[in-house]
């Protein structure tokens, strides 16, 4: 997988080089059409809702956000903003350290 | 910005403490006026305090897996949390804290109020789902009865609940 993309910039970057003019709005085109097939465009829920809050005392929206072993979900999974999802990490941080939420296990 | 914090408006704070399970009550009265009186101490006002209850740990802490959660909300000037934290820190039946800087400028009155809108929202969402749940539940019941006419005293059973 990772060697496909590798290969496809550097096919991109040879047809740049070729046609001149590549800006990168045609790129995300491409990209978001090529996408759209399979994955829906995921929104950032706190920025979306402004009734949903980040507080580390709220149990249950960080449940939501933590896989079944404590790990923190990743942004490409979860579809929150860059500020929204760091200030997500320092909540459930603080949430660990009140044992609120369990820090990471491998299993039992 | 600094000269208005010196001009009156105390900056907030927030502490949550654990105290083993076993503590009664009167000692955990003991424990809250002595942080009160620590924050009468620094020209403060406790803001807000709650009671978390007794709670499971998502991991035991000092050989406890449960816990009972203080959480209070305070002002005050200089060294408040560290004097807190140092209080808290010399009780041997308060095993784990963390405070909070809130706010440099704290508001009270705003701070509750927003607290207040929060609580609503999380309500009203708590509402939300319980509704999507009773429709998932009727449209499961709906769906299954004309397969499975049988099932129709159990669906109904269901959508009540």
């Amino acid at each position: 997988m990772a060697y496909n993309r590798e290969d496809r910039r550097d096919d991109r970057r040879e047809d740049r080089m070729d046609s001149g003019a590549r800006d990168g709005r045609d790129e995300g085109d491409d990209r978001g059409s090529r996408r759209s097939g399979f994955a829906r465009k995921k929104v950032c829920r706190f920025c979306s809702d402004q009734d949903f809050i980040m507080d580390y005392k709220d149990i249950r929206m960080m449940q939501s956000f933590v896989s079944e072993h404590g790990k923190i979900t990743p942004r490409r999974i979860s579809g929150n903003c860059a500020m929204h999802q760091r200030k997500l990490t320092s909540a459930v941080k603080r949430a660990r350290n009140l044992a609120l939420v369990g820090y990471v296990t491998s299993g039992h | 910005m600094a000269t208005q914090t010196q001009s009156g408006i105390l900056p907030g704070y927030e502490t949550t403490y654990i105290t083993r399970s076993e503590l009664s009550d009167e000692g955990l009265k003991a424990i809250q006026e002595r942080l009160n009186g620590v924050v009468a101490q620094f020209g403060g006002e406790l803001v807000l305090q709650e009671d978390w209850g007794k709670r499971k740990l998502a991991y035991p802490i000092s050989k406890e897996t449960r816990g009972h959660y203080t959480y209070f909300v305070y002002t005050g000037k200089g060294d408040v949390v560290h004097e807190i934290e140092r209080n808290l820190r010399l009780n041997d039946q308060v095993f784990r804290f963390l405070s909070v800087n809130l706010e440099k400028e704290f508001h009270i009155d705003g701070f509750k109020k927003a607290r207040a809108d929060q609580q609503a929202a999380a309500k009203r969402r708590e509402e939300e789902r319980e509704a999507r749940r009773e429709e998932r539940m009727a449209a499961m019941g709906g769906e299954r009865r004309p397969y499975a006419p049988r099932a129709q005293s159990e669906s109904s059973d269901s959508s009540e609940e």
